[in-house]
């Protein structure tokens, strides 16, 4: 499930730290619409069945702000979760019309909803494209410090794989295991990127790759996003 | 000489053939003792007519033997006035009933063969070739010829005399209806045999039966059997030869002559006593049949309980139906007799009844469950409601009330029938007996079932109503949008999705249509993805506020008054 979310800013400066920014937006509205769903999906520290992504009108980095062209942008939000949709619809719809802080003195208002059609994945292969950044992030357990690879490491598609690999058991069982050590991420044209998010630098890959692995693997990565964090709008993929 | 026979109630087909015993014989004449009853070999004098007898004073009133007697009272009463008021009309419903039935039935070679049984004198043909149709040329007109006619009519009516008088003797009576409960009532327990068998030498039925099943145990009684070598296979008394088998009994027995393969290494050992060959060619008694669908309910705890409660689901089958006997109400006397039961009986609280059917020619088994009768009882006035509702399928009308119970009875949910009633309803089949307020009765019926079945828990009746109300409003939207046309497209997509327990197609579906309308979509929907069933539950429920007949009334009628 697809959705487009036409926004308009107050001004045409947004704090650099955006993404984490929407995700307010979000509780916001599920605080407004189903407050009792509020605890399931923030309450602890889990993986996420939603990705989104966010689109800005040319945006130019200026310290800790980010200056557009025009005072709007659109979220991308997806999700395979019928029922996660829906509580997401509803909170989006509830809050359309009216102001939201956004940080650095601006607001957002939600214009409209759109839902987007999704494309059939057929066969074993796709090429995809990234509608916002990849991580693969390795976690010390002792340290409790943050690796991120970015698609040139060697690290990259193992740590991918050890990210993903838990959520996978959960929806698909042991299955999800060995279809998961077959799946095979080939770059087309990635490249690095350091993306800013929850106060570090992220180091992550953006670009168009091809994607091998078993269709419902594929659709369900399609579906709820790629690689770690897709909560906080990492790993959003659409079909190229 | 044995002076007691005994007979034990066992499995569900003798059980019938007891019940039908002691319908024919009377309760009171044998001896009964929870599982068994014991009666003595004189009660089994004129056997033969105490069994025709009670067949004729259960069913006379659906022979073609009544049609044809019935005319009487019309005659008298126009004698009674001298033909006043005798018209046009009564001109052709005599015509009618020449035709088609004093002629229709007397000529049926069946009848033939037992005129000369009833009256070896009788020219039943004769008075046949005597009955002319009146017909009245177009030009001609009533009041000029109605004298003449009236004079044909008395011709016709001396003959029609004979013919009442011939068929309403005690004889007449006793043959013409046998025969013709033969072929309509007890060819659906036993054929093959006696006067089923085609060949048979015997004219007389009574005496058929007598020779084929009565006299074979008094001679079985005189026999010594101190040296059989071979059991009943029912009751387990000595036998003497494996003449006796089961296959006259339908559906049930095999040829032991031609296919042995139904028994251990060939070797048949499947043969009655005749004591029980005669207890089994009482099944049709034991049944209860309309249009030819029988019912019977082992309920096996006692003989006394078996009989009483086959004898209730009688009576509520062929007497006390004031709407007239048809194929519905088997199974709504059926439920009848068991909720009434069931009210005032703790004993089914412990026990599942076996019910057998008889259906397009084949026995059919169902437990009634404790659940289900407790469903059938909550669900009363709905099932009421659903009487007279029904559909086509082609040439067949599908009775609502016996589909719903039937499928309750097969412990199957109800999500197939609703689909295919929202389905036909919303493409405008022709044929439809019902309207979507029937739909959402089979609806909570199912919501009710899924609950006994504890699959589903967690939606409540008062939810489903709610959601059936967010459908409603949601085809309000379209309406106020002036996009109804959308909505059948829309519902084509929403009751595939429901059929194919797809959640995800579901919601996209909805959810794209409802941020068509700009609107949320009500939470109730979150909460039904736990399990299919309240999800399909929740999804028909929608469907059936979709599909309300709401707007159809804004615009001054039905589309289904074409």
């Amino acid at each position: 499930m697809r959705l487009k979310i036409n926004c308009d800013f107050d001004s045409k400066i947004i704090p650099k730290d955006f993404q984490s920014k929407v995700v307010s937006l979000f509780k916001a509205g599920i605080t407004k619409s189903s407050p009792e769903r509020y605890e399931d999906l923030f309450g602890g520290n889990k993986h996420k069945q939603y990705t989104f992504s966010v689109y800005l009108p040319k945006p130019r980095n200026k310290g800790a702000e980010i200056h557009l062209d025009e005072a709007n942008c659109i979220i991308n939000f997806s999700t395979g979760d019928a029922e996660t949709g829906i509580i997401f619809y509803n909170a989006l719809i509830s809050l359309k019309g009216s102001k939201v802080l956004f940080g650095t003195g601006n607001h957002i208002t939600i214009k409209n909803i759109q839902i987007v059609p999704e494309k059939k994945i057929i066969g074993n292969r796709t090429v995809l494209r990234t509608l916002s950044p990849i991580a693969s992030r390795a976690h010390d357990r002792e340290t409790f410090k943050n690796w991120f690879y970015s698609f040139e490491d060697e690290e990259f598609e193992p740590t991918l794989k050890r990210n993903m690999l838990p959520y996978l058991m959960d929806a698909f069982g042991e299955q999800a295991r060995y279809d998961l050590e077959k799946l095979k991420i080939t770059p087309i044209s990635m490249k690095k990127v350091v993306v800013y998010c929850h106060e570090i630098h992220i180091e992550s890959s953006v670009g168009i790759f091809e994607l091998e692995a078993e269709a419902y693997l594929q659709k369900y990565l399609v579906d709820n996003g790629l690689g770690t964090m897709t909560g906080s709008g990492f790993g959003m993929v659409e079909q190229f | 000489m044995q002076t007691e026979i005994e007979v034990r109630a066992d499995d569900w087909l003798i059980n019938a053939g007891l019940v039908g015993f002691l319908n024919i014989v009377g309760k009171e004449n044998v001896r009964i003792d929870g599982q068994t009853i014991y009666f003595t070999a004189d009660l089994l004098e004129d056997f033969e007519t105490k069994y025709f007898n009670f067949f004729i004073k259960e069913y006379k009133e659906t022979l073609s033997w009544s049609k044809i007697v019935s005319y009487k009272d019309i005659m008298e009463r126009f004698r009674a006035e001298d033909f006043a008021s005798f018209d046009e009309e009564a001109l052709a419903n005599l015509n009618k009933y020449m035709k088609d039935v004093v002629k229709f039935y007397l000529k049926k070679s069946n009848y033939i063969k037992v005129f000369s049984l009833i009256d070896a004198k009788a020219n039943v043909n004769k008075w046949l070739e005597n009955l002319n149709t009146i017909n009245l040329t177009k030009k001609q007109k009533w009041e000029d010829v109605k004298a003449d006619i009236i004079e044909k009519v008395k011709q016709n009516y001396t003959q029609l005399d004979a013919i009442i008088d011939f068929c309403a003797s005690d004889k007449g009576l006793q043959y013409l209806a046998a025969k013709n409960l033969i072929y309509s009532v007890i060819n659906k327990g036993w054929s093959g045999i006696s006067f089923l068998l085609k060949q048979t030498k015997i004219m007389d039925p009574y005496l058929d039966y007598k020779t084929s099943f009565v006299d074979p145990i008094i001679e079985y009684l005189d026999t010594d059997l101190s040296k059989a070598k071979y059991n009943c296979f029912s009751c387990n008394q000595p036998i003497k030869n494996l003449k006796l088998d089961l296959s006259f009994m339908n559906e049930v027995g095999f040829d032991t002559a031609r296919k042995t393969a139904h028994v251990w290494d060939f070797n048949n050992d499947v043969a009655t006593c005749p004591i029980c060959r005669l207890i089994y060619s009482c099944v049709p008694a034991g049944f209860t049949y309309v249009y030819g669908e029988g019912m019977f309910i082992n309920d096996s705890y006692g003989v006394d309980e078996l009989h009483r409660v086959n004898e209730r689901m009688r009576n509520s089958i062929l007497r006390f139906n004031k709407d007239g006997i048809n194929s519905t109400n088997t199974y709504r006397a059926l439920v009848e007799s068991i909720t009434m039961e069931h009210e005032n009986n703790r004993r089914y609280e412990l026990a599942d009844i076996q019910l057998v059917r008889y259906e397009n020619e084949h026995y059919r088994f169902n437990l009634l469950s404790k659940k289900m009768l407790d469903i059938v009882n909550d669900s009363r006035g709905i099932l009421k409601s659903l009487i007279r509702c029904g559909y086509k399928e082609g040439n067949l009308n599908i009775n609502l009330y016996k589909e719903v119970i039937q499928h309750l009875m097969n412990n199957e949910n109800l999500f197939t029938l609703i689909h295919k009633l929202i389905y036909y309803k919303q493409t405008n089949v022709n044929g439809l007996y019902y309207n979507m307020g029937h739909v959402s009765g089979i609806l909570d019926i199912n919501t009710k079932f899924l609950k006994e079945m504890e699959v589903m828990t967690n939606i409540s009746q008062k939810q489903l109503w709610f959601v059936q109300n967010c459908g409603a409003e949601f085809k309000e939207g379209y309406v106020t949008k002036k996009s109804e046309n959308k909505i059948s497209g829309i519902t084509y997509k929403l009751l595939n999705s429901l059929k194919v327990n797809d959640k995800d197609g579901f919601m996209d579906t909805l959810l794209n249509s409802y941020s068509y309308l700009a609107k949320p979509i009500p939470n109730v929907f979150m909460n039904v993805f736990t399990n299919d069933e309240a999800f399909k539950s929740v999804g028909y429920a929608f469907m059936l506020g979709v599909g309300g007949e709401k707007t159809k009334k804004e615009d001054g009628g039905n589309t289904d008054e074409k």
